[in-house]
């Protein structure tokens, strides 16, 4: 049972589902911005629109990957019976619902993405380009409240760094111009 | 080699060096398992100048889109069933 995992156990084993989760967002970021050139593009297509749109594509899933580290070292870090979070539960709650915005503005910008896939357009940029901001506010927020609220500086580095490895992967979705 | 074939060995060499294949998507005629398999196919499939078909690279990203769903989804529940045990209601609502 996890509570009874020592702190530093735990502290590895999500140290291990970390690395897998960077393994697959290695491996979604092979799958997009890939290639140098598009062959058989339809009438009125551009290279760029379908480059820019497939680096979109690539960027969002580091995002979602990483995003998803991020939620699992959080809950992991406030097990029982050292808590990272001690005295600051509701520094946790708040960092659980900024995460779940991040998840919900992620669902929103894929399902975007979905409906427009031969299209980076001004319009379309600026759309996922909203999400995206607003990933980077709730990552903002984590950085300023979340973060000092956590009492053990292992767990505080390695959330600190996945927040940063997000940011990073939504910052090259805004580098996109059309 | 017809594209019948070649996705059985893909899916037959893959299946025993990671015992590990769920899902497949169909590009360019091929069989092209998603995340774990994709990578090397999907190689084999840009030309050595770098070149990818339109219709490839729409099908790869859809299917990446799909995973960032998934993944997406699977955290607001795990989220959610974090805040239901301290008694606070779902992110989502």
């Amino acid at each position: 049972m996890p509570s009874r995992i020592p702190f530093p156990a735990r502290l590895r084993r999500v140290a291990g589902g970390f690395c897998a989760i960077l393994a697959l967002s290695a491996a979604l970021s092979g799958c997009a911005a890939r290639v140098t050139t598009v062959a058989n593009l339809p009438p009125g297509v551009t290279q760029t629109e379908v480059t820019h749109w497939d680096s979109a594509v690539s960027d969002l899933g580091k995002v979602a990957a990483t995003t998803s580290a991020l939620r699992q070292a959080a809950i992991a870090a406030n097990q029982p019976p050292i808590s990272a979070f001690a005295g600051n539960q509701g520094v946790y709650v708040a960092m659980l619902r900024s995460i779940a915005r991040v998840d919900q503005a992620q669902i929103a910008a894929a399902n975007f993405l979905q409906t427009v896939p031969d299209n980076w357009s001004a319009s379309t940029a600026a759309q996922v380009q909203g999400y995206v901001k607003a990933i980077l506010a709730e990552l903002a927020t984590e950085t300023q409240q979340g973060l000092p609220g956590i009492s053990n500086a292992t767990a505080k580095q390695q959330i600190g760094q996945l927040i940063a490895e997000i940011q990073a992967a939504a910052n090259l979705v805004l580098a996109l111009t059309q | 080699m017809s594209a019948g074939s070649t996705a059985a060995g893909i899916l037959g060499a893959i299946e025993s060096a990671n015992g590990y294949v769920t899902l497949a998507l169909e590009a360019a005629g091929v069989l092209v398992p998603i995340v774990k398999g994709v990578i090397t196919e999907i190689k084999k499939l840009v030309d050595p100048t770098g070149t990818v078909t339109y219709q490839l690279l729409i099908q790869t990203d859809q299917a990446a889109l799909t995973t960032v769903l998934t993944l997406s989804e699977a955290d607001l529940a795990a989220i959610n069933a974090e805040l239901a045990k301290m008694g606070l209601p779902p992110a989502s609502a």
